[in-house]
């Protein structure tokens, strides 16, 4: 790395010290500067004799000294070699520190982020203070959706640009490879305006590409990406693709949960054709219910669950045991740890507020609330639905059983909800 | 001419956020060391610096110690002070031991962070 030494007030003094400590004589110039960098040779001493300060492979310094004083020259060219070394090896260290340091803002910042784009996003500009690239890339292939690109607008490249760079981002899917790309080859078979200089990799995970990260550099620029720079994005893309593969995952788990209930909910139709749509319409219900009493969305979403199922346990039921359902029920979806905290909820939605219901006979706000909301629900929609009543003559009917029953406060959220007077 | 202060104990940060702040340097600004808080504290009198980049964990007077001192006792107030603080320390705990420091940043930190910082605070930009 060339450095330029001639500001450098350090080894200057280091200079000085070494010439007045060995009593030498030497005038010191660096390459292509006229005036020395370090002088006590007192102009009138004409010296011939030249010692050349050479670091890896190229002359930088050359140092005139007194007859018979090589050796002293020597030193001091050693002196100088030293501290360039010195300097190189900091700025290599303080390269590799901004790298680290990318590194432990990128891996802190992921668990906080649940969206791809965001991600990607940050990739992008993290990347960026380290790679420096002109534009940047990152594609997204899923099974069924095809492909997808993820731009920050900061980086986008020119509309130009994107034709030719599709057609390399398909190329490294099916390559799997990363690499980098500065001498791009005349009969220009990959890309037809050739960029500058261009790094890439897939990103994979599993031996499966979910899609593509280009960062380039525009035509014209004086720069090159590096091996390091490649070593960076690979790094880069290794996380990202895991953090793909996870929130699919994530995705994939909340749907079979969603289909798991929808197929419960269906067989407990399926028993009984008369009431078709009954759990939905009751979930329905309770949702609206539940805004209504200010429950927090959390709490609804429970609610929603625990209304869809709370027949469930009808599956197992023969003609003399009806009063067994909500038991059964907690029994068939017990087996769903995600589902434990809304059994109580269908445990007592049969249960009465003044305490004669079942199974457990408990009474007014010891019936959980969910159970009272499900009750008053279900109510109602028996009344619309078998017995065919308008919503009026519904709700005054199930007024009559308030606090016998269902709870009055239910009852009157229920009145507010329905609009009736 | 503009005056920073690097405080830290360990010679190669000392190193490092020299070489960070070559350019600023090369600009026209001078850079000066010290090893703990007493030779820090001696510099800031002698020199008013416009920055001081102070290391947090130090032997005998710690950053934040510095810090008090640097604000209060020597009333050094266009001094801006940031304070390099460990990864994971809680910067809302330290911020609360109210040493008066002017910003934070976090160790390992980072070269360009604290470029840019700097150009901004001795307005050389």
């Amino acid at each position: 790395m060339p450095i330029k030494i001639s500001t450098s007030k350090e080894l200057y003094s280091m200079l000085i010290r070494f010439v007045n400590a060995a009593g030498v004589k030497l005038e010191i110039i660096e390459t292509g500067e006229t005036t020395p960098y370090f002088s006590n040779l007192a102009g009138e001493i004409q010296s011939e004799e030249v010692f050349n300060v050479v670091y890896n492979g190229k002359k930088i310094f050359e140092i005139r000294y007194e007859k018979n004083r090589l050796s002293a020259a020597e030193y001091a060219g050693s002196i100088i070699r030293e501290f360039i070394e010195k300097k190189d090896i900091i700025a290599e260290t303080l390269d590799i520190y901004k790298e680290i340091n990318l590194l432990y803002n990128f891996c802190e910042k992921i668990p906080y982020a649940s969206e791809l784009e965001e991600i990607a996003d940050y990739i992008l500009k993290e990347a960026h203070k380290k790679i420096r690239f002109d534009y940047g890339l990152i594609t997204r292939r899923t099974a069924n959706c095809g492909i997808g690109i993820i731009c920050n607008k900061l980086f986008l490249p020119e509309s130009s640009l994107l034709p030719p760079l599709m057609k390399l981002e398909e190329f490294i899917f099916l390559d799997k490879k990363a690499d980098i790309i500065n001498v791009f080859p005349d009969n220009g078979q990959l890309l037809i305006n050739c960029p500058n200089s261009i790094i890439y990799s897939p990103l994979e995970y599993h031996n499966q590409i979910a899609g593509v990260i280009i960062l380039g550099l525009n035509s014209g620029s004086d720069r090159f990406f590096t091996a390091q720079n490649l070593k960076l994005l690979k790094t880069l893309s290794s996380i990202f693709a895991a953090v793909i593969e996870n929130v699919g995952f994530a995705q994939e788990q909340r749907n079979i949960f969603s289909q798991i209930i929808y197929s419960l909910i269906e067989t407990v139709e399926k028993l009984d054709q008369s009431s078709n749509g009954h759990s939905a319409k009751v979930s329905e219900l309770c949702v609206g219910l539940g805004k209504s009493i200010g429950l927090l969305n959390s709490q609804i979403v429970k609610l929603k669950l625990a209304a869809l199922l709370h027949d469930i346990g009808k599956i197992g039921l023969k003609s003399d045991d009806y009063e067994k359902h909500p038991e059964f029920g907690c029994e068939i979806l017990e087996h769903l740890t995600k589902l434990n905290d809304i059994l109580p909820a269908i445990l007592h939605h049969h249960e009465n507020y003044d305490g004669s219901g079942f199974p457990s006979g408990l009474k007014e706000n010891n019936i959980p609330l969910f159970s009272r909301i499900i009750a008053v629900t279900d109510g109602f929609d028996q009344l619309v639905k078998k017995y065919h009543c308008d919503i009026q003559t519904a709700f005054e009917k199930l007024k009559q059983y308030s606090r016998t029953k269902y709870d009055p406060e239910i009852i009157d959220a229920l009145r507010i909800y329905l609009e009736l007077p | 001419m503009p005056v920073i202060l690097i405080v830290d104990d360990e010679s190669h940060i000392r190193r490092l956020l020299r070489q960070s702040l070559e350019e600023i340097e090369e600009a026209g600004c001078e850079l000066i060391e010290a090893e703990n808080g007493r030779e820090a504290l001696e510099l800031i009198e002698k020199h008013r610096p416009a920055l001081v980049l102070l290391d947090v964990m130090m032997p005998e007077m710690n950053g934040f110690e510095v810090c008090h001192t640097i604000k209060n006792e020597l009333k050094a107030n266009d001094t801006y002070v940031i304070m390099l603080t460990a990864k994971g320390q809680e910067i809302d705990r330290i911020k609360g031991m109210e040493c008066g420091a002017d910003e934070y940043i976090t160790k390992p930190f980072d070269p360009d962070e604290i470029v840019e910082k700097s150009y901004k605070i001795i307005k050389m930009t």
